[in-house]
């Protein structure tokens, strides 16, 4: 009785919820460590979408293949593409990394565009290669170009004393298939993001976005978080500028821009007229990805559970959690969200969650500006991406590049490289002791 | 309660002689206030020898389960060893009668392979290494494409060695398969493209008149050798009296050794053979989507999986194992009905399966399939509830 009384007395913080809670709430996470970790069904799954969520695995995990195939269910693939199937980038649902060498970027897609915007907002494409660069290509055609990443060290040290090395990724595209591309051809590397969870992110409603927008910094704690406006009145917040206002148009735009595959929302090949007037195009369905299959993909996303946390009550991780906190990494990375009922799985029911993201665009400074805005998002500015399973990539993707391009190689190079908004929140860490650091890295790996 | 109810039944006689009554109800309650506090103190003592009793009967069933492993992952080596050397004598001089006791000894290693899978999905030894021993589907273009210049095994300069495969394998998704089971089994079958049998690879496919003969040979020599040495690490990852991984799993508290036996159970039962081994090929009717599609053996595959699952419930492994402890002793019967029953459905699934995939809904081959289905998700939805019993206790 006591005890509870205490508790009523002190209300807990999100962050305090955050430690005891289930990240996704009751019915949506699970305690999986291993290689599958991200790919696990929601627990309250009803049987109906447990069937369609091993359907859907079956077509996230399948290749597809180019031209007219044995396999009805699976062709149409091109004729440019980037990978062959979904878990080819988004591998065991998790994050990609850029490519090392001479190796295809398979984890990495580069989009491309003119640095200009279009009548609707949205980033410009070039016109000689369209918005996203395909390095693969069908039997016969020639892929766009090839990619290489050259990596540039950059030294830095801490207030301690304590010396970093950052790599600064630079982009070298030759072998054109198509023709020399006229300037300015702006390049905006993107890496896969992790699945797990999206489908209680889709769940966030857009008050809650507005209820966190603050685009003048009214409340002058230095961070103006943005809603991405999309045309038509909706709301962006899937995809590194939260260019897509749900699942059902991120997976439609994937299939479209990554796989060369037409669905119901987007009928036409990805191709600029250049590359139209060279490549014979072969449809194999129209659309090539049946409504019912790109819908089973949907509900999977839906579906995809997060694993819980692992070590939040050890003192290092606590220790890191106030840190957390005190230097105003929370400003972005906000802990705790309310969701209503999942529009595709109504057993899902509202709840609290825990990913660390306000779905918001934040300004992160020069160094991250990749000179192609889109929408209501600058160069500069980015979706703050949901830290929960974090601390699980290395498991499953057996790396830890971070960031939207990958450039990071772990938790700290990635708060070395926040800028613009999240100045503060880095300087702090820069001053932060050892065991300081390394209390705050071991917190949001514990996410 | 007890005690109360005595004091009450004899209080009317005390009512009617006040003065020297007053001992009685007090000597009642005495009395059946030491009744009391025998009865509680043997009942500790029965709960001390059922606790003792439980513990032993956690122990068992660990133990026994870590020889399971061993013993299975044993003979699956053993079984891989006996493919390779057909594998061997076939590339010398590949005939038909070579080419069927090739796939008869693929065929053979699966068996015990399937029976061990049981041991999966909770970060085992296998769990480590699974993508190289069984991953499915296989993008068979992705090994022969038909165009005949960007598969692996068509002429062209990419290195055959272990090394490299296990570095392709999976790269560009996770039906990019270039080892394991499944990867050998295209070679050995081809592309089953009849409702009527599997694949009809001859052996005129190993032929130097063949162009790819020469790979396919190399391939399924490779292959076969690593999949040979990969079950060969995981029996000794199990093996009693080393410094192991069994030893670590016998020294944790048989509790969490328990509570991961159970997930991997449910997670074969559930996630797996409901989800992944039955409704994606029933619900896509494509014959693609079945565990073993090349050689039609996936019911087989599945009939495996249930003798490893009841394996496990019963702490039975081997033929020559009388039931020991398993996991089924720890629910309550209706556990133990319930993978019984999946287990007998699992038996009468129609073999091969992919003739079922084509058929109507209401056909008698697709709704056996179903049940079996039904039955191990059911079987998977207890196995939850009793790992949430299992890890609610201190």
């Amino acid at each position: 009785m006591l005890f509870a009384l205490g508790l009523g007395a002190c209300q807990p913080t999100a962050l305090d919820r955050a430690r005891r809670g289930e990240p996704a709430g009751a019915g949506a996470s699970v305690r999986v460590q291993s290689l599958d970790a991200f790919s696990q069904p929601l627990p309250a799954l009803a049987a109906n979408h447990r069937e369609t969520f091993f359907v859907g695995n079956s077509f996230f995990n399948q290749n597809w293949v180019t031209g007219r195939g044995s396999v009805e269910s699976r062709d149409g693939l091109g004729p440019l593409f980037h990978a062959r199937s979904c878990s080819g980038c988004h591998f065991k649902d998790g994050r990609g990394a850029p490519p090392l060498g001479d190796e295809p970027p398979l984890g990495l897609i580069l989009r491309l565009g003119t640095g200009g915007v279009g009548a609707d907002g949205s980033a410009a494409p070039h016109p000689l290669y369209g918005a996203q660069l395909d390095v693969l290509a069908a039997p016969g055609a020639r892929p766009e170009a090839r990619v290489r990443v050259e990596r540039h060290l950059q030294p830095g040290t801490y207030a301690d004393g304590a010396s970093f090395e950052l790599e600064q990724p630079r982009y070298g595209l030759s072998g054109f298939g198509y023709g020399e591309p006229m300037p300015p051809l702006a390049i905006s590397p993107r890496v896969a993001p992790a699945l797990l969870g999206v489908g209680r992110l889709a769940s966030v409603p857009d008050a809650v976005l507005l209820e966190f927008e603050d685009a003048g910094d009214r409340d002058g704690d230095g961070i103006s978080g943005r809603v991405q406006r999309l045309p038509a009145g909706r709301l962006g917040r899937f995809g590194w500028k939260a260019e897509q206002p749900d699942l059902y148009a991120q997976a439609s735009a994937a299939f479209s821009s990554d796989m060369g595959l037409t669905t119901h929302a987007r009928p036409d090949e990805d191709l600029s007229a250049a590359e139209r007037a060279q490549l014979t195009l072969e449809s194999t369905g129209r659309p090539e990805v049946e409504e019912e299959v790109l819908r089973s993909v949907v509900v999977y996303l839906h579906a995809l559970a997060v694993p819980t946390r692992r070590g939040a009550e050890q003192p290092q991780v606590l220790q890191g959690e106030a840190l957390f906190g005190r230097f105003g990494c929370d400003g972005c990375h906000v802990p705790a969200l309310r969701t209503i009922a999942d529009p595709y799985l109504g057993e899902i029911g509202a709840s609290e969650i825990f990913a660390f993201t306000d779905l918001l665009l934040h300004d992160m400074g020069p160094e991250l500006d990749d000179g192609r805005p889109s929408f209501s998002a600058k160069g500069s500015e980015w979706r703050t991406p949901p830290l929960w399973g974090l601390g699980l990539v290395r498991a499953v993707n057996g790396h830890q590049r971070l960031l939207h391009d990958g450039r990071a190689r772990g938790v700290a190079e990635a708060i070395l490289w926040h800028g613009g908004e999240a100045r503060r929140a880095r300087g702090s860490f820069v001053q932060a002791s050892s065991s300081e650091r390394r209390a705050l890295i071991a917190f949001v790996e514990s996410l | 309660m007890l005690a109360r109810r005595t004091a009450l039944t004899v209080s009317p006689r005390s009512s009617s002689s006040p003065g020297r009554g007053w001992w009685l109800p007090a000597a009642a309650l005495c009395l059946v206030g030491a009744a009391c506090a025998t009865v509680w103190a043997l009942g500790q003592r029965r709960h001390a020898a059922q606790q003792q009793e439980q513990a032993l009967l956690e122990r068992r069933i660990v133990f026994l389960a870590a020889d399971g492993a061993q013993a299975l992952y044993q003979l699956s080596a053993n079984r891989v060893h006996e493919l390779e050397d057909e594998i061997a004598k076939f590339s010398a001089a590949p005939t038909t009668l070579g080419l069927e006791r090739v796939r008869a000894a693929w065929a053979n290693s699966r068996e015990p392979y399937m029976q061990s899978e049981v041991f999966r999905f909770w970060n085992g030894p296998i769990d480590a290494v699974e993508v190289w021993l069984n991953t499915w589907p296989v993008d068979e273009s992705v090994l022969e494409s038909e165009d005949g210049r960007h598969g692996l095994l068509d002429c062209n300069d990419e290195e055959l060695t272990a090394a490299r495969l296990v570095e392709l394998n999976m790269r560009g998704g996770e039906t990019s398969v270039t080892t394991g089971f499944h990867a050998i089994e295209f070679v050995l079958w081809g592309k089953d493209t009849s409702l009527e049998g599997p694949g009809s690879r001859g052996a005129d496919a190993f032929l130097p008149s063949d162009a790819r003969a020469g790979r396919r040979l190399q391939f399924l020599r490779v292959t076969s050798r690593l999949l040979g040495e990969q079950l060969e690490q995981l029996a000794r990852d199990w093996a009693p009296d080393a410094n192991n991984f069994r030893k670590k799993f016998l020294e944790e508290p048989p509790r969490r050794a328990i509570g991961r036996l159970l997930r991997g159970f449910g997670t074969l039962a559930g996630g797996e053979i409901a989800g992944e081994r039955l409704t994606v090929p029933l619900l896509t009717r494509d014959p693609e989507n079945e565990h073993s599609c090349f050689s039609d053996a996936t019911a087989v595959d599945l009939r495996h999986n249930a003798e490893g699952l009841w394996a496990l419930c019963e702490g039975a492994f081997r033929s020559s194992d009388r039931p020991g402890a398993g996991l089924c002793a720890l629910g309550d019967s209706s556990f133990r009905a319930q993978v019984t029953q999946a287990v007998r459905l699992t038996r009468a699934l129609p073999d091969p399966l992919d003739r079922a995939l084509t058929l109507p809904d209401d056909s008698p081959q697709r709704r056996a399939a179903f049940a079996a289905r039904d039955a191990w998700r059911t079987v998977s939805e207890s196995t939850a509830q009793l790992l949430d019993e299992f890890e609610g206790l201190p």
